[in-house]
């Protein structure tokens, strides 16, 4: 603090860097109106407000004191950080408290009764503590876990898009007449029983999926999309085939990969529907039952937790498409370990000329000081690990050395 | 730091080489369960046509007392049917029952008081409904046979499926019995 002080007060601040510290102002103006509309959802009114606020509390500042002025611009770049950080830390409790409410009323559906209260704080407990924990680690392995780790971990969870495709892999489509009851999957085209009106464009359908985006524009003036809300309401309707009939009772349906209706934006936000119309080839992977009159019907499987309906064009696409996209997949594989094993070797340019050393599969943390206190252990993470690999190349080199022969310079 | 990041990226795919082989083992299982199932969903059918029988019965045993002999064969067939412990049994009893069925609603077209009876006509639509079901069936079960037959052969899946001793499964033969067409007798 007191090397801070003595920093402000040998401090020169002549108009034409004021000017400039409030020019810089006005970018950093960008990030706080897009952290405070953006992550806090506070709409600003004007929204200009920043742009002014900035370079203006400079000025009164200097005003004052120049060097308060430069102060305050110092405050107000390190504030997009911390507002930042804050900011994400809001708006992840906000989505965690509207994923939880989902939840809720998901269970509801399902004749569950909710999370009780107690299990919600631990479990948001637990997550802060994780993420506490990944942050004290420092920037370098918080960027790994987030950014690598946590995403992978995340493309591993199931969800009903995924499950449905693999049944399909798995199972044989059955004739209507005879579907098995159980887990079954039928083909067939969609007829209406009960007709309902879309939201965009008030069309007459079967069912409807209506999705809310948040869109947000890079500086290249690239726009980016984040789900803000998904509706899907479909009344119950038949599925015919060459052999018979069969109702679907649609609680719980997902529309998978269904062409979009209509689709327009608007105030940042993007509006898409798409529509299940009658008469339309449609795939669907559910559970076969019967109604308490016997009647056989078709719904979501409980156990497989899986019921979605897609047009057969869609799935025939995704059928052509996943060999291509496994062939990448294994070729990426082998790349992503050829990188890795070329990380572990040590590798020299000396003399216009490339020396690998031998691959180190040596464990990390070998040569780690014993662990007292928590300094020790970040001294570990950071300091021994790097010396250790200083030490093992050089020595390659020094044994290199040793063994070469001895030649007279020439005269 | 460098060599932390490589352990993380085979660590990283290590997972996701798991992930693959556990995937690979589920959907091998369910290919295997699925061709199972859909052998036994044959027979429930094939039961449930057995259980019209005594029904059938009931309503022409009266009109068609110079039939007793084709009746106690169906009969007889039926109880061998239910007692029957091999599935290639089953199978054989099934196309006898089959034939021995067609036979008396072909003879039964010779009585009228039959053919217009209300019941006896509910009784063959219902047999007739069961017999297109049993051919859905064994269609799909041939597909469950099929599809289990090239998940086992896929590479690299068949890596897994030879260390788990899945071998090839038969696909249903329709028997020369079965095939045969004596044409229609008036």
């Amino acid at each position: 603090m007191s090397e801070f002080y003595e920093f402000y007060k040998t401090l020169e601040v002549d108009n034409g860097l004021l000017v400039m510290l409030m020019v810089m102002s006005v970018f950093v103006a960008i990030f706080h109106t897009v952290i405070i509309m953006g992550l806090y959802g506070i709409d600003l009114k004007p929204k200009w407000l920043f742009f002014v606020l900035n370079p203006l509390l400079i000025w009164l500042a200097s005003l004052y004191d120049s060097r308060l002025g430069a102060l305050v611009a110092i405050i107000l770049f390190l504030s997009v950080f911390v507002l930042g950080i804050i900011g994400m830390m809001v708006s992840a409790i906000r989505s965690g408290y509207q994923s939880s409410k989902d939840e809720d009323a998901r269970r509801r559906r399902m004749g569950k009764t909710p999370l009780p209260v107690w299990k919600k704080i631990l479990f948001t407990s637990s997550g802060l503590l994780f993420f506490g924990l990944v942050l004290s680690l420092g920037v370098p392995y918080f960027i790994i876990i987030v950014f690598i780790i946590l995403p992978f971990l995340t493309s591993l969870k199931s969800n009903n898009k995924k499950r449905f495709y693999k049944l399909q892999r798995t199972l044989p489509t059955s004739n209507i007449r005879s579907v098995a009851m159980g887990l079954a999957e039928i083909s067939g085209r969609s007829k209406i029983i009960e007709s309902m009106i879309s939201r965009i464009g008030k069309k007459e359908c079967i069912g409807f999926l209506y999705t809310i985006e948040n869109v947000s524009t890079d500086k290249d003036g690239k726009d980016s999309y984040s789900m803000e809300s998904s509706e899907t309401i479909c009344k119950p309707f038949y599925v015919q085939d060459k052999t018979g009939q069969i109702k679907v009772i649609t609680e719980g349906i997902e529309f998978i990969d269904f062409e979009i209706d209509e689709q327009y934006q608007s105030s940042m936000k993007r509006y898409t529907q798409y529509l299940l119309k009658d008469n339309l080839e449609v795939l669907l992977i559910g559970k076969a039952g019967l109604k308490e009159n016997n009647e056989p019907v078709f719904q979501k499987e409980e156990i497989k937790d899986v019921f979605g309906i897609s047009p057969v064009e869609s799935v025939e696409n995704y059928n052509t498409l996943r060999p291509i996209l496994q062939s990448a997949g294994y070729f990426i594989y082998f790349w992503v370990i050829l990188i890795a094993l070329i990380l572990l070797t040590p590798i020299k340019l000396r003399n216009h000329t490339l020396e690998f050393g031998k691959i180190n599969l040596d464990l990390p943390f070998q040569n780690s000081k014993p662990v007292k206190s928590l300094d020790d252990f970040y001294d570990n993470i950071y300091d021994s690990y790097e010396n250790r690999e200083t030490d093992h190349i050089e020595n390659i080199y020094h044994q290199e050395a040793d063994s070469a022969e001895v030649t007279q310079a020439p005269e | 730091m460098i060599q932390i990041l490589a352990y993380v990226i085979l660590g990283l795919v290590v997972l996701g080489l798991l992930n693959v082989i556990i995937s690979t083992y589920n959907r091998l299982v369910m290919l295997r369960n699925n061709v199972d199932k859909s052998f036994v969903n044959i027979d429930v059918l094939l039961k449930q046509r057995a259980d019209e029988i005594p029904n059938l019965i009931k309503v022409v045993k009266e009109s068609m007392r110079f039939e007793e002999s084709m009746l106690t064969k169906l009969t007889e067939l039926r109880t061998n049917f239910l007692n029957a412990n091999s599935a290639e049994e089953k199978v054989e009893l099934s196309n006898q029952m089959q034939n021995q069925l067609r036979s008396i609603f072909a003879v039964a077209e010779n009585y009228p008081d039959i053919k217009s009876n209300q019941n006896f006509q509910l009784l063959q639509n219902r047999v007739s409904q069961i017999e297109d079901a049993i051919a859905d069936r064994r269609e799909f079960y041939n597909e469950s046979v099929t599809m289990y037959n090239i998940g086992i052969s896929e590479f690299p899946d068949f890596i897994l499926a030879k260390l788990m001793l899945y071998g090839k499964k038969q696909l249903l033969q329709i028997s020369e019995q079965e095939k045969k067409y004596d044409g229609i007798a008036f």
